[in-house]
């Protein structure tokens, strides 16, 4: 359960404030799959990153089951976004020099996993979301785009979150390559029971998801 | 992977730029490796000039020389002269005379001091020894069997200095010094001589018509020191009826007051009284000359610590901004601050351990011509920015230590263990300090803005 209670964030650029959201509430239940659209610069990417732990909301609180990470101390964000979030980026945002086997691995690296374990349940997440065989010891530079956003669901997926944030995680693959890793996310709502955020300005995968909320200028329009 | 092995991975990532620092940072630890050896090549020959020239000044009467020649003996007003020189710290007196054997049939120079001993003299005659002994015929002629040459005693008040003795150095093999502020019928006896005449220490000889003792014997390494007499001061002079002393040794603090104190005793005591020489005071300039050396050498030393630290100092934080995202990434996957700053101190030591290895082996292939080509500069002819003129052919500057192949290499030892550690934890301080605070400042800016991109 996911409890958004008048989030506001202001940046401070030049002399006039920008404010990115403004006054947004929400809640969203386990397991959902959730979808939030809105015209470029709507702050969409804002509203992600406060309920993933990246950043703070300059007021209003953000409640994810029992714990207020809204006004966590680095520390609670860090083991927060450790344990219970899983990222999907745009950009992929693969670490280059690690082969795909090693970017699953890392998130249950900081989470002090034993090595063994790290090891075969990267290959287990990896076999799972179809990047098999050789292609998994690869660095990303070798992988196609498709390859590497699975890479990526695979690596989110690492410590079992509750909740996976997916920002725009189709804008970067073609139409048809991006309907597998959307129907991906999807599934693993369905089948994990896992909180699936998905920002996307595509109204047609927005239709698809179980509550989509609407952005404009910050404010939640519905 | 372990955070350490990510960052040592890290350090590989961009080969052109690996080799890049690498080498830098090798070519400034070889260089500053090569400097540091320059000063203590420097400092030891300094060492070993400053101890060749010594810090004593010799005083003799003018128009002397050792037994040639004449002039008067220095009077007691001449030595307090001396002693009240300014830097002057000590002095020593010294009166020597003749003895020839009572025995010899033809004694030398018709002995004109008329001292006799019962001692033959250690020095085997050989035939120069005869034809000057023998004083007769241009090849010496026929000499006496039982010919000795003349024996040297010597009244000192410090009876077993080395300059008065003209050696390097003196030893006491057995017994004591005799004490030069005393009148007694003591003496030390120089080893070659108590080996002929097989005396021991409290064995006694007839010198003067009197009976002496011999209280020690003392080896110089020299030949003619050791067939020589020591005795007290003024029991040589009471005896032999010299007024005065023939030789005032003068002590100065530092070799570089050296040369204006030896002109001072000689414009106080007069051209005509006394003639005042030193060890080879040109070698005070060669001494200026190393001394400029080993400051270039630091000042280059210097110079490519600083180099070295700031490439390295730059390189880590030109790689720390170039990986921002990606530690927003880490973050955004959990990673602790610690454990990015962690992944770039690793990466960092790892290039800093290569670039340093590099460098020592750099540095020990470059050290040998370097050296040789700055150790037979300072030592031949004054190269170096034109420091200090120095007379060709130099005599003074006699290498006594050796400053040979042998010393390098016992310089290598000693910079194998100190240098080393102290350019290794400069690196790594270095390194620590370049990678350590950017990561550490990035890592505390929020992922949002990181991950946002430049
Ligand atoms: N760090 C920042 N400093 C200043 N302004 C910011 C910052 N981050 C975001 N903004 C501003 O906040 C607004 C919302 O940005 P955000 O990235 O959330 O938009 P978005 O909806 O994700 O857009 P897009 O669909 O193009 O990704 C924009 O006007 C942006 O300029
Ligand atoms: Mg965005």
């Amino acid at each position: 359960m996911i409890e958004v209670k008048n989030i506001t964030k202001e940046f401070q650029t030049g002399n006039s404030p920008v404010t990115a959201v403004d006054d947004v509430s929400f809640s969203i239940e386990d397991g959902q799959f959730a979808s939030i659209v809105g015209t470029s610069g709507s702050g969409k990417s804002t509203l992600l990153s406060m309920l993933g732990g990246l950043d703070k909301p300059s007021s209003g609180s953000v409640r994810v089951d029992d714990q207020v990470i809204s006004s966590g101390s680095d520390r609670d964000l860090i083991s927060y976004r450790r344990n219970k979030i899983g990222f999907v980026f745009q950009a992929f945002n693969l670490i280059p020099n690690l082969k795909a086997v090693e970017n699953v691995m890392l998130p249950m690296e900081f989470a002090g996993v034993p090595k063994a374990e790290r090891r075969s349940r990267a290959v287990e997440l990896l076999d799972q979301v179809g990047v098999t065989g050789e292609k998994q010891n690869r660095r990303p530079s070798r992988l196609s785009g498709g390859e590497q956003q699975r890479v990526a669901i695979a690596r989110a997926l690492a410590n079992k979150p509750r909740v996976i944030l997916a920002d725009e995680p189709t804008g970067n693959l073609d139409t048809k390559t991006g309907k597998v890793i959307f129907s991906m996310l999807k599934d693993l709502s369905r089948s994990a029971n896992t909180t699936v955020i998905i920002v996307t300005h595509d109204m047609n995968y927005a239709e698809k998801t179980d509550v989509t909320f609407r952005l404009e200028d910050g404010h939640l329009v519905a | 992977m372990s955070t350490v092995a990510r960052g040592v991975k890290n350090a590989y990532r961009n080969t052109v730029r690996t080799v890049s620092i690498v080498l830098i940072l090798a070519i400034s630890f070889a260089l500053a490796l090569v400097m540091l050896l320059s000063v203590q090549a420097v400092n030891t020959r300094t060492a070993s000039v400053s101890a060749a020239v010594g810090t004593t000044i010799t005083v003799t009467p003018a128009g002397s020389q050792g037994f040639n020649g004449g002039g008067n003996p220095l009077t007691t007003a001449d030595i307090t002269k001396i002693s009240s020189t300014k830097n002057v710290v000590s002095v020593a007196s010294s009166v020597s005379d003749r003895l020839s054997n009572s025995s010899s049939t033809s004694p030398f120079g018709g002995s004109a001091t008329g001292g006799k001993t019962n001692l033959k003299s250690s020095i085997s005659p050989g035939s120069l020894g005869r034809r000057f002994g023998g004083g007769n015929g241009a090849n010496g002629g026929a000499p006496p069997a039982n010919f000795s040459l003349p024996i040297t005693i010597t009244g000192s008040t410090q009876p077993l200095s080395a300059t008065i003795l003209a050696a390097q150095s003196v030893t006491l093999t057995s017994g004591k010094s005799v004490d030069g502020s005393s009148s007694t019928y003591t003496a030390d006896i120089g080893k070659s001589l108590a080996t002929k005449n097989t005396l021991k220490v409290g064995s006694t000889f007839t010198a003067y018509s009197k009976t002496f003792t011999v209280v020690g014997i003392f080896d110089t390494k020299s030949t003619f020191s050791n067939s020589e007499i020591v005795v007290p001061l003024k029991t040589l002079q009471t005896l032999s009826g010299i007024n005065g002393v023939t030789t005032v040794i003068a002590n100065v603090s530092t070799i570089n007051v050296l040369s204006t104190t030896a002109t001072s005793i000689q414009s106080n005591l007069g051209t005509n009284v006394a003639s005042v020489t030193t060890g080879q005071t040109n070698n005070a300039s060669i001494i200026s000359s190393l001394n400029s050396i080993k400051t270039i050498a630091l000042y280059s030393l210097i110079g490519a610590l600083v180099a070295g630290s700031t490439i390295l100092f730059l390189s880590m934080l030109m790689i720390v901004r170039e990986r921002r995202r990606e530690i927003g990434i880490l973050k955004a996957f959990g990673s602790s601050n610690g454990g990015v700053v962690r992944l770039f101190v690793a990466e960092a030591m790892t290039l800093t351990g290569m670039g340093a290895a590099a460098g020592v082996i750099l540095g020990i292939l470059l050290s040998n011509p370097v050296l040789k080509v700055l150790v037979n500069n300072s030592s031949t002819t004054p190269t170096t920015g034109g420091f200090g003129g120095r007379p060709p052919g130099g005599g003074g500057f006699g290498n006594p230590v050796g400053f040979g192949s042998s010393t390098l290499s016992s310089l290598h030892a000693a910079v194998g263990i100190n240098v080393l550690i102290f350019g290794v934890i400069a690196a790594i301080i270095i390194a620590f300090v370049g990678s350590a605070i950017p990561s550490y400042i990035i890592a505390k800016v929020r992922p949002a803005e990181v991950l946002r991109g430049e």
